[in-house]
């Protein structure tokens, strides 16, 4: 997981919503494209295809993969979710439909049903522990790993991409909601102070 | 507030984060079945006072169902496994014997 | 009286000097003083009213287990009923009130009640209240609600926020005196995750009070160097004013951290709710000492030993100048010593065993305070306060052999160790007889989901109250939990101790031993539900023999401490009355919370806009922008209507129906669910999911489709568009995209895992508009790009397409009735194209309808509804839906059980339409009376409506309802009987009101 994959990707298209009030820098991104591949992980033959065509490793189990304009993550045994810039979404996405014509899979745009937001500063791992029952201490949430959970009441994937600082998607309907709650959680004056 | 090992993810998932699911291993009656087969397919349960076999969806993580051999009254779980399976695995049912020698639940034991 | 005899009270900061309020009176503490102190400080003892004889209450405890000193603190936002003033840091500027009285707190007509006693013993009202029948709805019941509760309810939202947090940690220890210190020490120096709490402000728990000296140093400077130590790790976490509240499955644990309300300052979270997982949870939480049972125990100025001698060190508060102690242990010696080296009085220390006590009487004679053995108080002189007590033989019938005038009391029954965490997850306990103590049974420990121990006890917790003991069994705890989770290995010396040899407890449960009836009535066990012996003794004689009965017959135990003074004297009493060994009549139930928790900190911060995960569509600013009147469908907010400005919802709905079937409407369908089914046996797939064919569905087409659940109800509805050879489009009830395609998964990975299908929710892909009504075709050529004439386009057919530039794939489908094409484009582009179509359609007039127009329009038509025509008991049979389904398939969910006998049963009540005979509108969920009565003499039903509204377009009443043979009853008039019992006809009809023959749609 490489620092330079993540600030070529996200950093042009973020806009920062909190303020002054809050301990952490919240962003939302807006030029994310996304395509989920659906497809047996079990199939090392189609695998490799995958990987000479779009040019990036793929993810072991919870892992995050990168390349200088993409990401690859592992969503389920047989579904990764591929992120790039919105402009590529077409072509990247016939280049997999292409490769993975006669094998039993799915390939979709779904970069409009996501929003992605990310979060930066020292806390960001408490700040989720607020919201997450996961365990996001240093030895247990590892750069690089997608963790898939709620942050209080919607479902949520979750990464670290550096020590400080995360990325977070979650479903459009629910922008403002998370959007709302993430402010929230990093409120000067609530600090947890544990780690 | 239980808390599982997924078989897919391999993540402890916290009881928030999955659904439950009933009884597994539930033999499926269709069409040409007699009604005392289908009622008992739909209603009856074993609902044991001990070691169960449950289903469960992952269903804020990978959205995958697994089965869970639970203790219905110490909350004791005895290992997790993929649904995709007519009966559970034997590592699973030894360790329970390991664990309380005289069990039985349906024709697993 | 009660006063500040010194202000070097360990606990409080004598040049910081604060005001507060309580009962609208200004009095003065210090930094540090609990409410409580404060307010003995100056002079207050009486500080609130027992809750059913409303008597006299005071100060009995210095902590958690407070029953009696029970205030509405703050004011507006900030206000709580029902805070306990011993637990309270005073602030600059609090304000507080006593409760449960009127007109006043000094002078309370509700005192009447004590007056009334004789009447009034447990489990009255389940005598008083059930004659005469009459006096219950207009005597009985008012009076009950206006003396229910303690504090008052607040009435202003709640100004704090709070929050939640998740931790994970190797072992929590709970409680920061000394075995809790140690016991964290020990393990944080292998290297483990360790969290140690403790609930007040301060640390080094009762041995600050109680001991001298640890490791030759005095007991604060231990404290002090083990604080440093414990801070330096970073693998430790430290916390004061946070209570271990509840132990749950699995090691999880939750901790209630309060953060400001000992502050003026209210910003910042009040509360925070820890959600632990925790390998193991050490409870070093002590031991609560137990009141004394004589008659007058409930008065003013009687207070436990150990909380006297808290008052005087900690805070330098004496709860009166002349102070009798009244033991059956070695313990309560130290308060008597404590006060009269402080120069205050100890008239006596009446010890009720026979031989008394060790070390600790024989210092007390030295120092020249009377003790008396074999002696105890047969009953306290005195109403609103103590004055003296009557002293009598331990053994005897309570016989006065002496008056003695004293203004407190401080009372010792012994010490029950803190046991509730340990027994929340199942922990049992065992009687000991020797200490008189529910111990924890450690050969049965709360086990986890390894079936391993998860629980341990340490020190008084564990019913040890040796500290030289304690702090052995802590430290070898220490080190064995460092060896199991995997820490370094590292050695660590015991501290010293000085060992202190005292007498036995000797159990005293009635005091005296023969205490006769007049004494027992005014024993009290509970003191905030005013629970007697003669209670207890009540109960056992009407046959409640289980601790549990007796519980909630007599209430004892049920009030805001639940049970901490009373649980075990009560239960003692019960034995007795029983002639059964304490040990089998056993302690009720443990449940968390230890202590209360606030409702604020169990929602954290799910409040105001984060309350609900509200849904959005891609259009919903328009929306919003546009005033329309919102629905919620799930957590989805649709628009019901868009009423214009003094526009009432009823009129927007029918100016929306009359346009949209005059010239063209838009509604925003983005909510509706989308599930794409893929593989090469999605076809297969989706035939058994639904009841009709799918497989045989061509591409570019679209069929309406039902699902069943295997017991043959139906649970949803919606059109099913072939994409591909392999790919189809499913379209879900709004809300039900979920539902289904965890209905599918359900199927697909634990039925037919063999099957090669992929689902995919793709609902927020897209944002989904329905353009609809005779000009629909026109407005969509308007933005052009692509033929959709009816020959390009057939009714139920699809098609990708570009409108006015937009990416589109539309599906000629229609909820209404009329001509109508649903769009679905990228959400990102939802709002511009929405606007699009209403610019494209200004020339005709277009309107935007919501919800109801929609709902109102399908039922015109006599489309069903999911939730409306179907209720979880109705299978398309019911709705005339046999057309869909499919006679070929030998298999799909549902099909055996529409095979069941009462499934086939012509009798089913079955879909019509009904229009009443003057043209109103048919209450929602009326039933439909027949004639006759059945055996029950009620009425027999023949019907009921399942969706009603106003028809604009037929300007009447139109309703659809499921009656009894109702499709052969086409042309009779049926009876539906208001709540009211006013009847209304209403004949029934074929429920397609307009349109008959479909041509509208068709077109």
């Amino acid at each position: 997981m490489t620092k330079v994959a993540v600030s070529k990707m996200f950093n042009h298209s973020k806009i920062q919503i909190s303020d002054e009030t809050n301990y952490l820098k919240v962003f939302q991104h807006t030029d994310v494209g996304m395509i989920t591949l659906r497809l047996d992980l079990e199939n090392q033959v189609l695998k490799r295809k995958l990987r000479h065509a779009l040019g990036i490793s793929m993810p072991s189990v919870r892992q995050i993969q990168a390349t200088t304009d993409a990401l690859l993550a592992w969503m389920s045994p047989d579904e990764l979710l591929y992120f790039c810039t919105k402009s590529e979404v077409v072509n990247r996405l016939n280049l997999v439909k292409e490769t993975m014509t006669s094998y039993h899979s799915l390939s979709l745009d779904v970069s409009d049903a996501r929003v992605v937001f990310s979060l930066e500063g020292g806390k960001v791992r408490e700040v989720i522990a607020k919201l997450a029952p996961i365990d996001t201490a240093i030895n247990s949430l590892e750069l690089g790993e997608i963790r898939r959970t709620r942050l209080s009441q919607v479902a949520a994937a979750i990464w670290l991409t550096e020590e400080n600082r995360a990325t977070i998607i979650c479903f459009r309907s629910v922008e403002k909601y998370l959007r709302d709650l993430l402010l929230i959680s990093c409120k000067k004056g609530s600090e947890v102070g544990v780690w | 507030m239980l808390i599982f090992e997924c078989p897919y993810c391999g993540v402890l998932a916290d009881e928030t984060d999955l659904a439950a699911g009933g009884e597994a291993h539930l033999k499926r009656f269709g069409p040409g079945s007699t009604d005392d087969e289908f009622e008992a397919y739909l209603f009856n349960r074993e609902n044991p006072k001990g070691v169960h076999f449950e289903r469960w969806r992952h269903i804020n993580g990978c959205g995958k169902w697994f089965n869970a051999a639970r203790c219905t009254i110490t909350m004791e779980v005895f290992g997790t496994y993929p649904a995709q399976t007519l009966e559970p695995p034997t590592e699973i049912t030894n360790n329970i014997s390991i664990k309380r020698p005289v069990w039985k639940w349906k024709e697993f034991s | 009286m009660s006063r500040r005899f010194s202000n070097k009270g360990r606990l409080i900061k004598a040049d910081k000097p604060i005001k507060f309020h309580f009962n609208g009176v200004q009095f003065t503490g210090y930094q540090g003083d609990t409410l409580a102190s404060a307010l003995l400080a100056n002079g207050k003892l009486l500080l609130g009213r027992s809750f059913k004889y409303h008597r006299p209450r005071g100060v009995v405890s210095s902590g958690p287990e407070e029953p009696n000193f029970l205030v509405n603190l703050g004011k507006d936002h900030f206000f709580e009923p029902n805070q306990r003033g011993t637990m309270t840091n005073i602030f600059e500027g609090l304000s507080a009130t006593s409760q449960n009285h009127f007109p006043s707190l000094e002078f309370d007509f509700g005192e009447i009640n004590s007056w009334l006693a004789r009447f009034l013993p447990a489990g009255f009202y389940y005598k008083m209240f059930i004659h005469p029948r009459p006096f219950w709805k207009y005597i009985y019941e008012p009076l009950i609600r206006m003396s229910a509760g303690l504090g008052q309810a607040p009435k202003a939202k709640d100004g704090s926020t709070y929050e939640h947090f998740h931790a994970f940690y190797d072992v929590v220890v709970v409680g920061g005196g000394i075995a809790g210190l140690q016991t964290a020490l020990v393990a944080g120096r292998s290297g483990i995750k360790v969290l140690l709490i403790e609930q007040h402000a301060s640390w080094g728990g009762r041995a600050q009070i109680d001991e001298d000296e640890i490791d030759d140093a005095p007991v604060n400077s231990w404290v002090n160097k083990v604080l440093e130590e414990l801070a330096a790790m970073p693998n430790v976490s430290l916390r004061t004013r946070m209570t271990g509240v509840g132990v749950y499955d699995h090691g999880y644990f939750l901790g209630y951290e309060q953060l400001n309300d000992h502050k003026a300052n209210k910003d910042g979270p009040r509360h925070r709710l820890w959600k632990i997982r925790s390998k193991l949870i050490v409870c070093c939480t002590g031991a609560i000492e137990r009141p004394v049972s004589f008659a007058g125990n409930d008065i003013p100025g009687v207070v436990l030993a150990s909380a006297v001698r808290d008052y005087a060190i900690n805070f330098g508060v004496s709860i009166g100048q002349k102070t009798v102690v009244i033991t059956n242990n070695d313990d309560a010696y130290k308060t008597a010593i404590f006060l009269k080296e402080s120069g205050l009085e100890v008239p006596v220390i009446l010890d009720a065993r026979e031989h008394g006590g060790g070390e600790a009487a024989a210092r007390a004679r030295a120092i020249g305070i009377r003790v008396e053995n074999g002696k105890v108080i047969s009953r306290v002189i005195g109403r609103k306060r103590v004055r003296g007590v009557n002293v009598c033989l331990s053994s005897g019938e309570g016989e006065t052999t002496e008056r003695i005038g004293c203004d407190a009391v401080a009372m010792s029954g012994g010490w029950s160790p803190v046991v509730h965490l340990w027994s929340h997850c199942g922990g049992k306990l065992e009687w000991n007889d020797e200490s008189s103590m529910f111990c924890p049974d450690k050969s049965r420990p709360p086990t986890n989901e390894n079936g391993e121990s998860f629980v341990e006890t340490v020190g008084a917790a564990s019913g040890n109250t040796q500290l030289n003991e304690i702090v052995e069994e802590a430290t070898e705890l220490g080190l064995s939990i460092g060896r199991k989770f995997g820490g370094k290995q590292i050695r660590s010396n015991v501290p010293k101790v000085k060992q202190h040899v005292e007498n036995p407890v000797e159990p005293l449960w009635f005091t005296p031993r023969r205490a006769k009836r007049k004494l027992r009535n005014k024993t009290f066990l509970d003191f905030q539900n005013d629970v007697k012996i003669s209670d207890v003794e009540l109960a056992a004689r009407e046959g409640f023999e289980s601790v549990e009965h007796l519980k909630r017959y007599t209430t004892l135990g049920m009030a805001t401490d639940q049970g901490k003074l009373s649980n075990i004297n009560g239960l003692a009493v019960l034995a007795n009355a029983l002639a059964t060994p304490i040990s089998k009549v056993g302690t009720t139930t443990f449940r968390p919370p230890y202590t209360p928790v606030s409702m604020g900190s169990i929602a954290g911060s799910a409040r105001d806009s984060v309350f609900q995960p509200v849904r959005m569509s891609p259009i919903h600013s328009w929306h919003v922008e546009h005033d329309a009147v919102f629905e919620p469908v799930g957590f989805w907010r649709r628009p019901y209507c868009f009423a214009n400005k003094g526009e009432a919802t009823e009129q927007a709905v029918n100016r929306e129906i009359l346009q949209t079937r005059s010239s063209v409407g838009i509604l925003d369908a983005s909510t509706l669910g989308k599930l794409i089914v893929s593989g090469p046996d999605a076809g297969n797939f989706l035939d058994l999911v639904y009841t009709n064919m799918m497989s045989n569905l061509t591409i570019g087409k679209c069929r309406y489709g039902l699902m069943c659940s295997e017991n043959g109800f139906l649970i949803d509805d919606g059109v099913v568009a072939r994409i591909g050879e392999n790919t189809f489009l499913c379209h879900t009830t709004t809300g039900g995209a979920e539902r289904i395609h965890s209905h599918m998964e359900e199927w697909l990975q634990t039925e037919w895992w063999d099957l090669q299908v992929f689902v995919q929710n793709i609902t927020e892909q897209y944002a989904q508009i329905a353009v609809v009504g005779p000009n629909s075709r026109k407005l969509l050529n308007k933005l052009g790009g692509t033929d959709i004439s009816k020959e390009a386009l057939g009714f139920m057919e699809w098609t990708d397409a570009l409108l006015g530039g937009f990416q589109t794939r539309i599906f000629r489908i229609s909820f209404s009735g009329e001509l109508s094409f649903e769009i679905s484009v990228d959400a990102s582009v939802g709002l511009d194209f929405w606007n699009a179509l209403l610019d494209a359609g200004s020339d005709y007039g277009v309107m935007p309808y919501g919800t109801e127009a929609l709902h109102v329009m399908r039922a015109e038509k006599g489309f069903i509804m999911i939730g409306d025509e179907t209720d979880g008991t109705i299978i398309p049979q019911d709705l005339n839906l046999n057309w869909a389904i499919s006679k070929k398939k030998n298999d799909f969910i549902g099909k055996r059980a529409h095979e069941r006998i009462f499934m086939r049963n012509p009798d089913r009540w079955k879909l019509v339409g009904l229009e009443t005979l003057d043209g109103s509108v048919l209450p929602d969920g009326s039933y439909a009376v027949g004639a006759g009565r059945n055996r029950n003499g009620q009425k027999h039903t023949i019907g009921r409506v399942t969706s009603t509204y106003f028809s604009p377009t037929l300007n009447r009443g139109i309703a659809m309802g499921l009656v009894q043979n109702g499709p052969d009853r086409v042309g009779e008039v049926i009876k539906f009987e208001k709540i009211s019992g006013e009847i209304v006809e209403a004949t029934i009809v074929d429920p397609v009101f307009y349109d008959k023959s479909g041509s509208k749609q068709n077109v």
